[in-house]
């Protein structure tokens, strides 16, 4: 689920860029420069997990774990997006250059929207943590679909034929994401449940 | 006059159908031989592909040097934000 180069009119392209770039700013703001080994940490996993391919009859579709970034990260999940997609697109040739705004709003803002809705239902049993956890881990990418669904429709593609494509293709994704961001939401909560805590601040506190 | 015209007729016979023999047994082996090339570069064709699909995986050492960039960006700006809190706490 990448977008590559070209397919975006200019203008869609441009705009995700501003809008990703400013999105990107305020990630940094409100990331705690105390979190910083966290986020790499995220951040490294995310880069790669998309190398791990789940084959699927004739084709193969790969994790993408934005829903478990957001989880873990809160506001800083789009800066470690960006940054996870721009070496992705950079090494992996995974989505284009050009398109890397659109791309960085496709997986980002499922990212944010997860990590809010995490932080807002997870309660204080193990149970109910898990639970949100699977939640948030797969409708963090069926927004992804559903937001690829959307810019593609951009650029002149049908978007209701896009998305029953983009979802179906999708649906062992988004089960194989919430049962990985249950484990590790799980996991966690036994082993460090401090990582689950989204914390605000500033990193360039002067 | 007939019996002379068949006789030549023959004659050139002998002569002429060596020789269709002969190609018609060359095309033969053209075929099979361009057969068998076809075959053959449909098997390179396939490797190709298959060699060209190994390429677009990225290997190990761009998956290491992809971490390598993580982690120098997350230092440096660690590094930045602890030297900047130090200052602050003077």
């Amino acid at each position: 689920m990448h977008i590559a180069d070209g397919v975006l009119p200019l203008s869609v392209a441009a705009g995700c860029g501003a809008v990703s770039l400013a999105l990107a700013a305020w990630s940094v703001r409100s990331t705690d420069g105390d979190d910083l080994p966290k986020v790499a940490v995220v951040t490294a996993s995310f880069f790669v997990s998309s190398l791990i391919h789940v084959p699927l009859g004739p084709t193969s579709v790969h994790l993408l774990i934005p829903g478990l970034v957001g989880i873990l990260l809160g506001r800083s999940a789009f800066l470690s997006i960006l940054l996870g997609l721009l070496l992705q697109s950079l090494l992996f040739s995974f989505g284009g250059l050009t398109a890397l705004g659109a791309n960085a709003l496709m997986m980002g803002v499922p990212a944010l929207l997860s990590g809010l809705l995490f932080n807002r239902l997870r309660g204080t049993s193990h149970k109910q943590n898990m639970l949100i956890g699977a939640l948030a881990g797969g409708s963090g990418t069926l927004l992804a679909a559903t937001i690829l669904a959307f810019l593609l429709a951009s650029g002149g593609e049908d978007f209701f034929g896009v998305m029953k494509l983009a979802v179906l293709a999708h649906i062992p994704v988004f089960v194989i994401e919430a049962l990985v961001s249950a484990f590790t939401v799980s996991f966690l909560y036994r082993v460090k449940p401090e990582l689950l805590e989204q914390r605000l601040g500033v990193v360039c506190q002067g | 006059m007939k019996a002379l015209s068949i006789l030549s007729l023959f004659c050139l016979s002998l002569i002429v159908v060596p020789f269709a023999a002969a190609e018609s047994d060359q095309l033969v082996a053209l075929q099979q031989e361009n057969r068998l090339l076809q075959r053959q570069v449909k098997k390179l064709e396939a490797q190709v592909d298959a060699m060209r699909e190994e390429m677009n995986q990225p290997g190990a050492e761009r998956i290491i040097s992809g971490l390598g960039y993580i982690v120098g960006v997350f230092g440096i700006t660690g590094w930045v934000a602890a030297s900047r809190k130090k200052r602050g706490e003077k």
